[in-house]
């Protein structure tokens, strides 16, 4: 008969139930009770996770006698008990919550220590038990190979949580999407709704709104920023963050100053259960994290430092000829939770982020000049005190932010800094089983100091200070009520917005209010169906930050013997924004209706489907005052003058998903979209398309659990060209060849497309993990156009700008 | 596009004369300025005939696309003209009358453009009626060409619009110096042969035998007179602030001719192909203050019979 062995979680648990019938013989027969011949004590011990070391719950735990003269420790897995094998006698437990485990009646004495447990490979261990002496901690090693249990979610966090349509990751997710280098922030640029970032930079576009239109609150307050610069990565790291999620638009009154959507990053809440960390490197930046308790409560600390510039510096080194813009950046969390003894969690939270982005060329010497250095710089500290009984919940932060910009360039400098006061309070209360209601307050006070100089003609140099601030207030209640299968948040917001920026005309226009109703609805209709829909009106202060490159991102640069046309979302991607434009008082509020419904299906195999309608009319006035004096100009206006365009934006998207346990998941996402502008400041009002329509945009994605703990991934994506405004004629003037701009974005770039494969390798060890990963952008090196490079005089599109292929390696160690 | 002043107007009285063999470029109101046109490619120079550039006056540097099919019909008659857009004829050349300016109003420089059809590709009727439409649909194969009007000497304009500085009187060095006037190419050194060989002495519009093959050398010999220096003003310590002009120049070549770029340097050497008749250089020299002047050099192919 042959051997068999016992691998894999049914034949683990098949093993343990062979075992066990096989122990109640061997007990029946009473030369088979240890405890007759030797005396017997309790033996304990704690069995966990190879490699993050959390302990492992539900864990079957078999003692037999040890018969071979084997050294004490893991047995390897060819020596593993086979069928067939009938011990002497066996014991068996099961671990607690903890892992932990006591087994009673148990000799002293060399014995075999088996663990079996669900989705971890079994594990047999010779010790030496003395009694009333608990073993050493046993480690089992996960059967797929992922350091991470990975789920895909797409479901609220708690059930009532008012959202008509939002997506989760989680950051195990996160952590193996390719071609995302394992980034939060760019793995939800694989989900329906979100838009593909041009140029593969750091912005979030959700449902065709412009990136300065939605928000990303980290906790319960907003970031100013996302991304480093040029998109290389999020301000944070997955490891800190317990999840997030995306409502690309009809969201909840909860959250304001927004007319897109809100992306919700979660933070995490450091382990209690010892000192963890990670520590990783590869081609572009290097983290590290380490968590753990502290006191009563838990701390965890992570940081991360792009070192690009140094990578190109090596190149430069290599090469004289070659001159790069260096970008650098770091960021940094640090948090303290701790559950008081009334019972409420309190949460102390600093996080911060910086960038240098360095731009360089060649003089007629052959040396590296710096043209422009770029910085910005945020560092938030807050507070977050949470409190939940049976019928009441209440909620207070409050934070400060200090915000530091600068651009340098030969002729110009411009910084800008600012205070950001923020804070919320909350306070919920249920009624009835069926209705509970939410009322809250929110408030961002951003005062401001601005300061320019300009010595572009060295006989007029030029500088200039302003201080102001932008305030924004909202008041907000929404309530939750049951009506049996159907669940109804109504809710309202209203916000204050007020402006100063004392660079105007004495225009006395600096406040204005918004009055926000909004109702998400969801219907279970069936187990496996449910409906959900949402209408709402979304308002935002127009931001105060403007261009602070000074014109370094904008249309028609020179690049080698060319010319860069430069797409607007190009443009603001790259754009730092750091407000040293011309300023004035006048508040605009943009004001969006959103509407969206959607049906959701689970089949009884875990294929899930999600389709949903969205339709956005986005209505955004521009004003203007008339700034300034002299002869021949006329004087200076009393009331602005404003112009309005306005955005419309409907579609569908679909998901449909697919989850086979831990091995495999895999998603098709599509959106349909169009967005148009439709400006009416003309006669007739002219409609095109919108800076950030993608009409279609189909994400394939598939991640699959290999033996031997790799794990492969790969990601493709379609979707439609952006517009860009055609250059259609030149015209020559004494100074230079100047392109003449056809209709605002009506062409398109050619269709995008891109596969990005990603494997990852992880090796475990008792109280380790290593993980390598290569992840490679656009395998097959398609030139994806995201920019044209025209003749410096116009007349031929001499080039493109794209992406190319970009591997990347990376190696991180976790405990 | 070059412009000067062809025919001064009363102010012009007040500032210094220039060169005879020289022109304004600055521009005073009163004044008549000459209009030229010169397109050129590094492989072919238009003949401004055939081209037949339509002129259009506007005011500001983006002008041109507010310009509607009844601006193309308003003449350039006066100040009021200029700002919403106007036309001063059809040619290979055109002339403009400043007017004295409402001074009430903006005295913002007007722009004139060239607009033409390039032969085979566009007519000139297309491209001005493509400039009508917002924004253009597409303006292939029409060559337009823009230039602001310069108004100047300086101190004439702030006298005028009564913005003199009494703290910081202009300095009599300003006053009496030559008005800003455009360079003008006139003489070149050209050698056949050899670089080595003895060099001719060639002026713009002159026509020189080679042979096919022939290296040749072309060398420009700029008028040190076409680098002026200005006093522009006075420092806080009460020294005089001087400029000098930056010139430049520019080759085009009537035909595609192994050797001749647009380069800025002022030599050029080519090889005289065999299959043309005659090759034509043109050279265009430009000042950092707007001056702009061009002269040719003819290169006539000898076929080679007895």
């Amino acid at each position: 008969m042959a051997r068999r062995e016992w691998t894999g979680v049914a034949a683990g648990v098949a093993f343990a139930s062979v075992m066990l019938a096989r122990a109640g013989e061997a007990a029946a027969a009473p030369p088979g009770d240890p405890c007759a011949r030797a005396s017997c004590s309790t033996l304990r011990g704690v069995v966990a996770r190879a490699g993050d070391r959390r302990p492992l719950p539900s864990a079957r735990v078999l003692v037999v006698p040890e018969t071979t003269t084997r050294k004490p420790g893991d047995v390897p897995r060819r020596h593993h008990l086979r069928e067939g094998q009938t011990p002497a006698w066996l014991r068996a437990g099961t671990t607690d919550a903890e892992g932990r485990f006591a087994i009673d009646d148990v000799p002293s004495g060399r014995l075999r220590v088996v663990v079996v447990a669900d989705g971890f490979v079994r594990q047999e261990t010779i010790v030496v038990a003395v009694a009333d002496e608990p073993l050493r901690k046993l480690f089992v090693e996960p059967v797929a190979g992922d350091p991470f249990r990975t789920v895909v979610a797409q479901k609220p966090r708690r059930s009532d949580a008012p959202q008509s349509s939002s997506t989760a990751l989680t950051r195990e997710e996160i952590a193996t999407m390719p071609g995302t280098q394992g980034d939060p922030l760019r793995a939800i640029q694989s989900l329906p709704g979100v838009g593909r970032s041009p140029g593969g930079l750091g912005m979030i576009v959700l449902r065709g709104a412009a990136p300065n239109q939605s928000r990303v609150f980290y906790g319960e307050h907003p970031i100013p920023r996302a991304f480093h610069v040029l998109g290389f990565s999020s301000v944070m790291q997955a490891d800190v963050l317990d999840g997030l999620d995306v409502q690309p638009s009809t969201f909840g009154a909860r959250w304001g100053q927004a007319t897109g959507g809100v992306v919700l990053l979660r933070p995490r809440r450091g382990r209690r259960d010892g000192v963890h960390g990670h520590a990783k490197a590869d081609l572009i930046s290097a983290g590290a994290r380490v968590e753990g308790p502290l006191g009563r409560g838990s701390y965890l600390i992570a940081a991360q430092r792009g070192y690009v510039d140094a990578v190109l510096q090596v190149v430069e080194k290599v090469d004289p000829t070659a001159v790069f813009a260096l970008p650098r950046y770091y960021d940094y969390q640090a948090q303290y939770d701790l559950h008081t003894r009334h019972g409420a969690d309190l949460t102390v939270r600093a996080i911060g982020s910086g960038d240098r982005w360095r731009g360089r060329y060649l003089d007629d010497t052959g040396r590296r000049v710096e043209g422009f250095v770029l910085t910005d710089n945020f560092h938030r500290l807050e507070l977050v005190h949470a409190r939940q009984t049976a019928r009441w919940r209440t909620l207070f932060t409050p934070a400060v932010r200090f915000d530091a910009a600068r651009a340098t360039g030969e002729m110009y400098a411009g910084t800008r800094r600012g205070v950001v006061v923020s804070a919320r309070a909350e306070v919920e209360r249920a009624f009835t089983q069926r209705f509970s209601l939410t009322l809250g307050t929110d408030l961002v006070v951003s005062p401001f100091r601005v300061h320019t100089q300009d010595s572009t003609f060295a006989t007029m140099p030029t500088s200039r200070t302003i201080e102001g601030f932008d305030a924004t207030v909202g008041l907000y209640a929404v309530g939750t009520l049951r009506l049996g299968r159907v669940t109804l948040w109504p809710g309202v917001r209203i916000s204050g917005f007020a402006r100063r920026a004392p660079e105007n005309t004495g225009v006395q226009h600096s406040e204005a209010h918004a009055f926000d109703p909004r109702v998400l609805a969801r219907w279970d209709v069936a187990k496996r169906w449910s409906l959900r829909g949402g209408v709402g009106l979304y308002s935002q202060l127009d931001d105060v930050a403007m261009s602070g490159s000074d014109g370094l991102f904008g249309s028609g640069n020179s690049l080698g013997a060319g010319r860069v046309e430069l797409p607007p979302a190009l443009q603001q991607a790259l754009d730092p924004q750091i407000g040293v434009g011309e300023l004035d008082d006048i508040v605009n509020v943009l004001t969006a209706l959103h509407g969206s419904a959607g049906v959701t299906w689970t089949s009884r195999f875990g294929l899930t489907l999600d389709a949903t309608a969205f339709t956005r009319h986005l209505v955004a006035p521009q004003s203007y005052v008339t700034t300034g004096t002299g002869p021949g100009l006329p004087p200076r206006s009393r009331q602005p003058y404003t112009v309005e365009a306005q955005t419309r934006t409907w579609g569908a998207e679909l998901l449909l998903r697919q989850r086979v346990a831990d091995r495999l998941f895999a998603w098709l996402g599509y959106t349909i979209m169009r967005s148009d502008v439709i400006d009416r400041d003309v006669r007739p009002p002219v409609r095109r398309p919108s800076s950030y329509e993608q009409r279609h945009n189909l994400v394939a994605l598939a991640s699959y659990a290999l033996p031997r703990h790799f794990r492969l991934g790969a990601r493709f994506r379609v979707v439609s060209g952006s517009p860009y405004t055609p250059v259609v004629g030149t015209i020559v003037t004494e100074y230079a060849t100047v392109g003449v701009r056809g209709r605002t974005n009506s062409a398109r770039f050619p269709v995008f497309h891109q596969l990005d494969v990603r494997l990852d390798k992880t090796w475990y060890r008792k109280r380790t993990t290593w993980t390598a990963y290569v992840d490679v952008q656009n395998v097959y090196n398609h030139q994806n156009v995201e920019a044209l490079i025209y003749a410096a005089d116009y007349r031929s599109v001499i080039g493109t700008l794209g992406l190319p292929i970009f591997p990347s390696l990376g190696v991180r160690l976790d405990w | 596009m070059r412009i000067e002043v062809a025919t001064p107007g009363p102010l012009s009285l007040l500032v210094a004369p220039v060169p005879a063999d020289r022109h304004r470029v600055e521009a005073l109101p009163g004044d008549t300025i000459a209009l030229q046109l010169l397109v050129a490619s590094s492989q072919q120079v238009w003949a401004t005939d055939a081209l037949d550039p339509a002129w259009l006056v506007c005011e500001g540097p983006d002008c041109l696309f507010g310009f509607s099919a009844a601006h193309l019909q308003t003449p350039c008659d006066g100040p009021l003209a200029f700002l919403d857009g106007c036309t001063i004829g059809r040619g290979a050349d055109a002339r403009l009358r400043i007017p004295v300016p409402d001074l009430t109003r903006s005295f913002a420089a007007p722009t004139v453009f060239a607009v033409a059809g390039v032969p085979g590709e566009a007519t000139t009727e297309a491209c001005l009626q493509a400039i009508t439409h917002r924004p253009p649909p597409s303006l292939r194969g029409c060559a337009i060409i823009a230039r602001s009007v310069r108004y100047g000497p300086a101190w004439v304009l702030q006298a005028l619009l009564g913005s003199t500085d009494p703290e910081r009187p202009t300095p009599p060095e300003e006053l009496l110096q030559q008005p800003n006037f455009n360079p003008e190419v006139e003489r070149f050194s050209v050698r056949v042969g050899s670089a080595g060989a003895t060099p001719i002495d060639a002026r713009a519009g002159d026509t020189i035998a080679v042979d096919p093959g022939d290296d040749v050398w072309v060398e420009f010999e700029s008028d040190p007179r076409d680098a002026q220096r200005f006093v522009v003003g006075v420092d806080a310590t009460g020294h005089l602030t001087r400029t000098v002009e930056y010139v430049g120049s520019q080759w085009y070549a009537s035909t595609a001719v192994e050797g001749i770029t647009t380069a800025f340097d002022p030599t050029q050497h080519f090889v005289v192909p065999d299959d043309v008749d005659a090759v034509r250089l043109d050279l265009v020299v430009d000042d950092s203050n707007g001056g702009v002047g061009w002269g040719s050099l003819t290169f006539e192919v000898d076929d080679g019979a007895p």
